[in-house]
């Protein structure tokens, strides 16, 4: 479907655009998120140009990780969380970075990678909302920029685990399902996308 | 692959992917109202709190203001009474034409201490308890204690009223209060060489403008430590309690203006 090819990619741009445009004026965690999408741009723009792309998805998902458990890390400040969650991205770069020691490997979907990925991801989310809950710091959550993008991250991740998980024993069985299943991707990372917009937009002087 | 299979493979997926949907969503869904409603019952608690912390202000400055009358009144009445007795018991030794010379010294000497001590308590007598403010009201409690306190400013404390409506009691005797603070503050702590009181009625509020030449501090430095006295706490709280705004402006080496807007009920 010609829309779900290039929709997402005008997704990633307008998030793009929008953190550009107030990367000054936002806190540092969601500096990490602007720089997360200007690193999504960039992949987009590679992925599209080079094919077979699999090759990239390796550092895409350590790099994805990186930023949003720094992110996290901001938010968490200064929880024991915070202080091991540099350790648990090195440790997930470090498995991740073992994919390009065996080129054999790139040719194919790294399910182990994205499941884990999608797993400390939503471990991340589901700590900020019982953090959110326990605090009650915040009193209008629809201007807090860290609950759209942790809706975002719950929506995504937790749509995409069966995919992800699946990925490689559908595209052996049917092309055409896999291709569908990957629509529905391309849809949950528009829906991503649109609430980092979102929340790279709320401005922080009237959040509070 | 067979098309059953291709089917089941799909319906599995497609199913297990909008399960995960729902639940996520279900889940944002629940954290929200959970969270609004954990709000909510904070907000409460909060007012509550407010509520009763203002009416235990309220009560213990009743309190003090009972106290304070009950005190002033028996300075007044009671040892006022005995030195105004001793003082006309002096006179009339005084008079008498037994004393000598030096024993009419004496009792000259004695007349007057007891003159100043009288003074004294009647001064002392109208902090307490401002029978002027009971009798005549705001303005005239205002100008009273302007003409008590001018002495102690080099260029004096000049109070400038324009009030058209009678103010309950327990209103104007916060604001006398206020003033009476602000005007001891400035002597004690600013040094100053004059103050200045306004109170002027707007449509639908009271201004309070005290400002005075004095010292000056660093309010918001004062404000963020918390460290302000018990002075500066209790002109806080009794702004407070008439529901009044406070504003403090006060630069260093450049005085102090304090404004206090107070609503007036319809």
């Amino acid at each position: 479907m010609l829309f779900l090819e290039y929709a997402p990619l005008f997704l990633v741009f307008a998030a793009g655009t929008v953190g550009a445009l107030r990367f000054r004026r936002l806190e540092p965690a969601l500096r990490y998120l602007a720089c997360l999408v200007f690193f999504e741009i960039f992949v987009e723009i590679v992925s599209r140009a080079i094919t077979p792309n699999l090759f990239v998805l390796p550092a895409d998902t350590m790099v994805e990780f990186g930023f949003l458990a720094w992110m996290y890390r901001r938010a968490f400040w200064p929880s024991v969380l915070s202080r091991w969650l540099p350790a648990v991205a090195v440790v997930f770069g470090a498995a991740s970075l073992v994919s390009y020691t065996e080129p054999a490997t790139l040719l194919h979907f790294n399910t182990v990678q994205r499941f884990a990925e999608s797993l400390l991801v939503l471990g991340l989310v589901l700590l900020y909302f019982y953090k959110v809950i326990r605090e009650l710091a915040i009193k209008h959550l629809e201007r807090e920029p860290l609950f759209w993008v942790s809706v975002g991250l719950l929506l995504y991740f937790s749509g995409n685990i069966f995919i992800f998980v699946s990925s490689n024993y559908v595209i052996q069985h049917s092309k055409a399902l896999s291709l569908r299943m990957w629509d529905v991707h391309a849809m949950l990372y528009m829906a991503l996308n649109s609430l980092y917009a979102v929340a790279l937009w709320i401005s922080p002087s009237t959040r509070k | 692959m067979d098309k059953p299979l291709d089917q089941e493979i799909a319906n599995l997926l497609f199913s297990g992917v909008v399960v995960m949907l729902l639940l996520a969503l279900a889940l944002v869904a629940f954290f929200l109202i959970y969270q609004r409603k954990l709000v909510s019952q904070q907000l409460a608690l909060q007012t509550i709190q407010v509520a009763y912390q203002k009416e235990a202000f309220v009560a213990a400055i009743q309190a003090e203001e009972r106290e304070r009358q009950r005190i002033g009144n028996d300075l007044h009445d009671e040892i006022g009474s005995s030195l105004s007795a001793a003082k006309m018991l002096m006179a009339q030794l005084e008079d008498s034409t037994s004393t000598t010379a030096k024993e009419q010294e004496v009792v000259v000497l004695v007349q007057s201490i007891i003159g100043n001590s009288l003074q004294d308590i009647r001064n002392i007598s109208q902090n307490l308890h401002p029978a002027v403010l009971a009798q005549f009201g705001l303005s005239q409690a205002l100008q009273n204690l302007a003409r008590v306190c001018n002495d102690a400013f080099a260029n004096g404390v000049a109070v400038h009223v324009e009030l058209n409506t009678a103010l309950p009691y327990a209103q104007e005797l916060a604001l006398y209060r206020i003033v009476q603070e602000l005007i001891n503050n400035a002597l004690k702590h600013a040094q100053a060489s004059q103050v200045v009181v306004q109170l002027l009625q707007q449509p639908h509020h009271l201004v309070l403008l005290v400002r005075d030449d004095g010292c000056g501090f660093d309010y918001a430095r004062i404000q963020a430590s918390n460290q302000g006295g018990l002075g500066l706490k209790s002109l806080v709280a009794r702004a407070s309690l008439l529901d009044a705004a406070l504003h403090v402006e006060s630069v260093a080496g450049q005085g102090t203006t304090v404004r206090i807007d107070v609503p007036l009920s319809d």
